[in-house]
């Protein structure tokens, strides 16, 4: 290998960089006029358990990975840093991240705590949920030059947890129903108590999900629909 | 028109074969839950488009056809290889009725979908028997959802073509999302929409997928 070869390949790597964002709706809040039925909703905390996250080629095959768990609370200021990848100079279409179950978060792979406000109802939760969901994902407009970086954002929306179908295209958010699912009137939405309220009596649409019964199976499978690339990019999961 | 996009995408070295589909009509009384006997007099649905899909694709390619996303509006499926278009209202009660000839590639089939149109609206009446008191009913839901996901696992093949496709509705299923025992609040003596969480529970069991069957006849 001439010296001059030397130099052209050292020059064909790049740098990924990825960073995940949870945007205003979870730093912030989820505005009235987000839902459907004028609800509101402040996280106190957000945390999803990251793993899996690599940079794919034309083929599917790895060609940058960033190691292990990452447990991120997208309530902190961010975008935060993910990680990055020396890869090879060039166009990409495929990226991926994993959220899944974590033992830095309890066994979780997504815990989400805040305040749901419909009218002069205020519920608080604290839900934990261990759904494992690979996002495979085309970054907007990656191209790593030589020498140089680009980067992705893996995106979290916060408010599809209170999306009110699984499928429909016209699906909207709503709050009220999880509101009143506070059967014991304590001011605290818990799972047990979504679990009790049968999703068919809701308005919801579950399309071909029919094993989807209750409301915190509802959640809980939304839970993996809250992945996204480069802000409103969409990622493949297989459900 | 799906199939005339993957005509483009270089699908026609497939054979394309004309299968029947028939409309099974359906039995007027059902158990929707126990405790519960319902006899209907009317039950109808108007369905928009019948179409079956190949297996779901995973790999790293680019596709035409929405494949799931994380978001709802997409779901996971393969591409349109097969489908009858047009716009039916049936007589779930009126015994078998052919919807026509679906157009299908040969080839392996995973799934199907079909579409529910909300105008004229879906009509189920009748006389439900609760714990020995019988009480009428007329529900009237406006639908207007794809049914997707249906069940459709397959091989056609141009020398041992099906001999048709049937589909068909369960309607102890559709039904049985619905709380029987809900209070005639109006007092109008009829169970109606109108009635606690009926309007909801009645179109939830009518969009059900389990609710709809396609299934493809032996050649």
């Amino acid at each position: 290998m001439t010296l001059f070869s030397l130099f052209l390949v050292g020059c064909a790597n790049g740098t990924w960089t990825v960073n995940t964002w949870g945007e205003e709706y979870i730093e912030d809040t989820i505005p009235a006029e987000i839902f459907e039925d004028g609800c509101t909703v402040t996280y106190d905390s957000f945390e999803v358990a990251m793993s899996g996250v690599a940079l794919l080629d034309g083929d599917g095959t790895e060609v940058g990975v960033v190691d292990g768990e990452q447990v991120f609370d997208l309530t902190a200021a961010g975008p935060h840093d993910v990680g990055s990848a020396e890869v090879p100079a060039t166009h990409y279409a495929n990226a991926r991240y994993v959220i899944a179950p974590s033992d830095q978060l309890g066994g979780s792979s997504v815990v989400a705590a805040g305040t749901l406000t419909c009218g002069a109802d205020a519920v608080t939760f604290d839900w934990a949920f261990d759904t494992d969901t690979t996002y495979a994902c085309e970054p907007a407009d990656l191209t790593i030059p030589a020498g140089g970086e680009d980067s992705t954002q893996y995106t979290i929306h916060g408010d599809h947890l209170f999306y009110d179908g699984l499928e429909n295209e016209d699906a909207v958010v709503r709050g009220q129903a999880i509101a009143d699912a506070d059967a014991d009137a304590d001011g605290v939405v818990t799972l047990a108590e979504l679990e009790a309220v049968p999703v068919a009596t809701l308005g919801y649409q579950v399309g071909q999900y029919s094993e989807v019964t209750n409301l915190a199976q509802f959640v809980g499978f939304l839970t993996q629909t809250l992945g996204h690339v480069d802000g409103e990019g969409h990622c493949q999961v297989d459900l | 028109m799906l199939l005339t996009l993957l005509l483009a995408c270089g699908t026609t070295d497939r054979a394309l074969l004309s299968v029947p589909v028939t409309f099974k009509g359906a039995t007027a009384d059902v158990a929707p839950v126990d405790g519960v006997a319902v006899t209907l007099t009317e039950a109808s649905v108007t369905v928009f488009d019948v179409r079956m899909e190949g297996l779901a694709q995973t790999a790293w390619r680019w596709s035409p056809i929405a494949t799931a996303q994380a978001h709802p509006g997409h779901d996971f499926a393969g591409d349109v290889a097969g489908e009858l278009t047009g716009t039916w209202t049936l007589d779930l009660l009126g015994g078998d009725a052919l919807l026509g000839d679906a157009s299908c590639y040969e080839g392996e089939y995973a799934t199907g979908r079909i579409s529910l149109l909300a105008d004229p609206v879906s009509v189920f009446a009748g006389t439900a028997t609760v714990d020995g008191v019988a009480t009428p009913f007329r529900f009237e839901v406006a639908p207007d959802q794809e049914i997707t996901g249906l069940s459709f696992e397959t091989t056609m093949a141009a020398d041992t073509p099906p001999s048709g496709i049937s589909l068909s509705v369960d309607l102890a299923h559709a039904l049985s999302f619905a709380d029987w025992r809900t209070i005639d609040a109006d007092a109008d003596g009829t169970l109606t929409t109108a009635d606690g969480a009926l309007a909801n529970t009645v179109l939830f069991g009518l969009v059900a997928t389990p609710t709809w069957t396609l299934t493809p006849e032996p050649s």
